[in-house]
């Protein structure tokens, strides 16, 4: 159970783990990697991929013995977001095609995230993306064409809203399908709770007729 | 030797939970009353065994003895003692322990407040919480030994998590756990009666505290997490759809539906295969939650593949006992005779859509949740997102909420709609009104409807009360003194439907929040959302084991200053890890909420949020937990009043 | 007796339901075990289709290439996205090295990387690429639909993508899959 398991990097950490990045270049001579605008810190999930992340707890002088289990908490999963624009230089001026932009955005997934939105991922893949979205809505694309756009890239993974096909039926048909179930045992429990009256055995007609 | 103290203890856990699994069942199946006798004995020494066990990890972190593997690398001798206590659950073995510790004590609570029981269904449900208990404590022992030594310990831990350091989360786990562990007592009652095979009203009467605090907890510990995601993880929301949210919506949806199923199956003697599955599958949905969305299992494949005896033990337990029950269940269940009717316009077919609903709702979110697995079994990748969740789980809220304060104002047995509608007339005014108001203030719908919604079910959730009591329609004395008489169960179902409208009203707020990123030099003002922010200084600030970078930002509203708010990055130049210290601004209406981003040119980055009406999404979590506890108050006291003599010494609390 | 046969088949209902679940669940860590199934992995949309277009510059001295002329010249080919701040793309580098040996065609492009520090990237791992490209803003690599670095793909005999191999590249893996589109 988890959409999560889908969709992180193959380097063995995820995004933001509090190393470099996958797609993050690192700028100029600042080791140990740019810090993320935000804490996107989770926990000590993952495998720390030697040498990038997860470096040795100080005061340790062994190598972990084991991956590390995740803490089973629920908050330390918790990857929420609003909105990631790093800088303000990032959005456009005009505030009704900011708002188109984030939009569009918002209906997009990080693909090297968990279950974020490009509009909320601190990624620089996720940035790019945010920077590609808001020239196409200046050039005037169609939200339609944008989406369709990322789409022929990455697939329909990217969409945070399934598409409607024979694959997402069950999906989409969930709601009416988890009702009419309802529905169905509903009508099935009210039959059931008036039991038809069970017609007389032989044995007792002949003692309803003595008692007559 | 603490260690090992406890280590002992945690071996001795085991053995106890393992007679107490076995020797009460077969003393209820042969009618042996000294094996049942035994049951409550063996909870309690389950559970004193495990308060040792925990005791000495808490010792150990406490002492900073780094020998032990978990302490060594979850708590630090220079943390304060408080995080050195909370970081035993901050990690996986420590919070599995502390997932034992709870069911146990759940047991040892059976065991103290059910001396009511019938002592057969008594040991039945103690056997049956022993034998999850007996796996569970046989896993940690086994493969998740939190007293696991390490040679040579280090001269220093390697420290919690910084995020961890926290107030909020370090109660959170185990508020959290409580509630998702306390649904196992409703499914050993459920367990239990299908063993016993019968159910009958004092059955329901019986399983209802239990799963009301059990749920209280939930709620509680569900807006607890919600809420330290929204103030310290800087991302200014505060649900987000999360695979690890949602399993822990799911047990949430399952246990209010037990919560009313409940209720039908005191007052009427019914629905109670329903009451019975439903209590297996809150219980399951917990299990499933805690074990295999935060275990790592799915998330780390490396975890899984380097260490595949803790997976497959762990979905093995899971295996047996959601899987036995179900069996337990499919073989029982049909013998449990449905008796009862009802007509469909009653109180208790009010319940039965509101069942209907919430199990409708947690299906979706689930089918949500496990869709993309699903999906990679056939080799397709798809994602689901909070897009495909709000355009699922409002339109089945819409007829539930409007349900909600229906049923309360419908007689039992059977009622007429029409009349149940009129005394509803003023709150669906009172309702109509606002979401009109609002759509013209704000032209938002969403927030506009929600805002109705929420005027619905505050006024709705009190129209029960209003006409218990002849509101308006007799003298005020009159109206005192029935308003003192009724029950404090009436009162507790009218708080927590109410905040359930609070909860509402906080979401629409939230629909109309602003934010904006701006980049600001010391002394420069920015104007936005008609407050005025003044960045006075930005400075370095030492901590402990971090370098926090602090702003001094002054808000003023038309000139006149509110607050000087201290957002900060603390960065942790041994993890290199930085977490973000939002300032958050509040006056219970709206929460003024800065986030520090990076430097730019010089200049401060700030994300400034004015979030309306944002506090009121947890303060209806906890205006709905209290209304659940004033239940459980009441029926402490009313407990042994109907139909099947009960003991006279009260319920469980 | 029917409708209690009925009932006993409803009552089956949720165990059925669990055990789907759990065999869904198996199914998929079953899979990741024998590393058939593996979440990290996104599908690439390039596969079955022809490269898209780009011409990218050389990183000196070589020239740079583009979408063409990788088609034009010996195929089947390998296009190799790496950086030189990557670290499976250092641990990756020796297994392209003996491909090349081999004889194996890879197009190197550098992504999102400094001149100089490619350069002493292919200095101090060797260069066992055909031609070295640079793609500095990265976004040729969304035109391949890339999502992180290294990246391989397989550009069978046609000029048709078969294969997208993300991460470190192992001359194990790859050798069968050139062969089996014509690698001789």
């Amino acid at each position: 159970m988890g959409v999560d398991v889908i969709g992180m990097g193959w380097w063995g950490g995820r995004e933001g783990q509090g190393g470099a990045a996958p797609l993050d270049p690192p700028p100029g001579g600042r080791p140990p990697g740019p810090l993320p605008l935000r804490a996107k810190v989770k926990g000590s999930k993952g495998q720390p991929l030697a040498g990038v992340q997860g470096a040795a707890p100080p005061g340790l002088s062994f190598p972990p013995l084991r991956p590390i289990l995740i803490a089973f908490l629920l908050i330390l999963a918790v990857a929420g977001r609003a909105r990631a624009l790093e800088s303000p230089s990032e959005m456009l001026a005009n505030p009704v095609l900011e708002k188109r932009a984030e939009a569009i955005g918002m209906q997009l997934r990080c693909v090297v995230c968990q279950n974020e939105s490009i509009e909320q991922s601190n990624a620089s893949l996720a940035k790019q993306f945010r920077g590609i979205i808001r020239r196409r809505v200046l050039d005037g694309w169609s939200n339609k064409r944008i989406i369709a756009w990322m789409v022929h890239r990455y697939g329909t993974f990217v969409l945070l809203r399934p598409p409607f096909d024979p694959m997402t039926w069950v999906l989409w048909g969930a709601p009416v399908i988890a009702v009419a179930a309802g529905g169905v045992s509903i009508w099935v429990f009210r039959r059931r709770g008036v039991p038809a009256p069970v017609p007389l055995s032989p044995e007792e007609h002949r003692a309803l007729a003595e008692l007559e | 030797m603490i260690p090992e103290l406890g280590h002992f203890a945690l071996a001795l856990a085991v053995a106890i939970a393992a007679a107490q699994a076995v020797l009460p069942i077969i003393g209820a199946r042969a009618g042996d009353a000294r094996l049942m006798a035994a049951a409550p004995a063996l909870a309690l020494g389950q559970l004193i065994a495990m308060i040792v066990s925990f005791g000495c990890l808490i010792w150990s972190s406490v002492v900073s003895d780094f020998s032990v593997y978990d302490v060594a690398m979850n708590s630090a001798s220079n943390e304060p003692l408080f995080y050195r206590i909370t970081g035993v659950w901050g990690n996986h073995d420590g919070s599995i322990l502390l997932w034992c510790l709870v069911l146990a004590l759940c047991g040892g609570a059976v065991a103290l407040f059910g001396r009511n029981l019938p002592s057969a269904l008594r040991a039945r449900v103690i056997g049956a919480l022993g034998i999850v208990s007996a796996g569970f404590l046989l896993f940690t022992l086994t493969a998740s030994n939190p007293f696991r030594r390490l040679w040579p310990p280090p001269v220093q831990g390697a420290a919690i998590n910084p995020l961890l350091q926290d107030p909020g989360l370090a109660v959170h786990p185990p508020i959290l756990y409580i509630g998702y562990v306390g649904f196992s007592i409703p499914f050993a009652f459920a367990v239990a009666a299908l063993l016993e095979g019968r159910v009958d009203p004092m059955w329901g009467r019986w399983v209802r505290p239990w799963t009301l605090a059990a749920w209280c907890f939930l709620t509680c510990g569900i807006a607890l997490g919600s809420w330290w995601a929204y103030y310290e993880l800087g991302w200014g929301g505060y649900w987000f759809w999360d695979p690890v949210e949602n399993a822990s919506l799911l047990p949430w949806l399952t246990g209010t539906a037990l919560l009313h199923c409940a209720i039908v199956v005191e007052k009427r003697d019914t629905l109670k295969v329903w009451a019975v599955l439903l209590a297996i599958a809150t219980f399951s949905l917990s299990l499933c939650g805690t074990f295999m969305v935060r275990s790592g299992i799915l998330n780390s494949v490396h975890s899984f593949a380097v260490d595949p005896t803790q997976g497959v033990f762990i979905l093995t337990l899971l295996a047996i006992t959601i899987g036995g029950s179900l069996a337990l269940f499919a073989w029982r269940a049909p013998t449990l005779v449905a008796t009862g009717v009802f007509a469909p316009i009653s109180r208790e077919a009010a319940l039965v859509v509101n069942n209907v609903l919430l199990c409708a709702i947690c299906a979706v979110v689930f089918t949500g949740t496990a869709y993309p697995l699903l999906a990679a079994v056939f080799h397709e990748q798809l994602s689901v997102g909070p897009p495909y969740f709000h355009l699922t789980v409002v339109p089945l809220l819409i007829p539930l909420f409007a349900a909600m304060s229906v049923g309360p104002v419908l007689p039992w047995k059977r009622a007429r709609l029409a009349p149940a509608l009129l005394r509803l007339w003023w709150a669906a005014a009172a309702a109509a009104a606002v979401g009109i108001a609002a759509e013209v203030g704000v032209r938002n719908a969403f927030a506009a409807g929600g805002f109705a919604g929420a005027t619905w079910l505050i006024l709705g959730a009190f129209a029960e009360l209003a006409e218990r009591t002849r509101l308006f329609r007799t003298s005020a004395a009159g109206f005192w003194s029935r308003l003192r008489a009724q029950p404090l169960g009436v009162w507790g179902a009218a708080i927590a439907h109410a905040g359930l409208g609070v909860t509402v009203a906080g979401i629409a707020g939230m629909a109309l929040a602003q934010s904006t990123i701006v980049a600001v030099r010391p002394g420069q003002t920015i104007g936005f959302g008609g407050y005025q922010w003044t960045l006075l200084d930005e400075r370095d600030v030492p901590g402990p084991d971090y370098i926090a970078h602090v702003a001094d930002l002054r808000i003023s509203r038309d000139g006149h200053p509110i607050a000087v708010v201290h957002p900060s990055v603390r960065t942790f130049p041994e993890s290199h890890q930085s977490v973000t210290d939002t300032a958050i601004k509040t006056n219970l209406l709206r929460d003024l909420y800065i986030a520090m981003g990076g430097e730019q040119n010089g200049a401060v980055v700030l994300r400034l949020h004015v979030n309306t009406l944002a506090p009121f999404v947890w303060l209806g979590a906890l205006v709905m937990a209290a209304g659940g506890a004033l239940s459980l108050v009441d029926r402490r006291l009313r407990v042994g009043a109907p139909a099947r003599r009960a003991a006279p010494d009260g319920a469980p609390a | 007796m029917d409708t209690i046969a009925r009932r006993r088949l409803l009552m089956l209902a949720p165990l059925a339901v669990a055990g789907a679940g759990s065999v869904v669940f198996w199914e998929l860590l079953a899979r990741m075990q024998t590393g058939s199934y593996d979440p990290h992995l996104l599908k690439s949309m390039l596969v079955g289709k022809h490269l898209p277009a780009f011409s990218l510059p050389g990183q000196p001295p070589s020239a740079g290439f583009s979408n063409t002329e990788v088609n034009a010249g010996p195929l089947p080919a390998l296009v190799n996205f790496f950086a030189s701040w990557c670290i499976p793309c250092v641990e990756e580098m020796n297994e392209l090295m003996h491909l090349k040996a081999q004889g194996v065609t890879i197009w190197g492009i550098a992504y999102k990387d400094k001149i100089d520090a490619t350069a002493a990237f292919l200095m101090r791992r060797g260069d066992p690429y055909h031609r070295v490209a640079r793609d500095a803003d990265g976004r040729t690599a969304i035109n391949f639909g890339l999502y992180g670095v290294p990246e391989t793909y397989l550009i069978d005999r046609t000029g048709t993508v078969r294969l997208r191999y993300a991460g470190a590249l192992t001359a194990a893996a790859i050798l069968p899959e050139l062969r089996k589109w014509g690698w001789t």
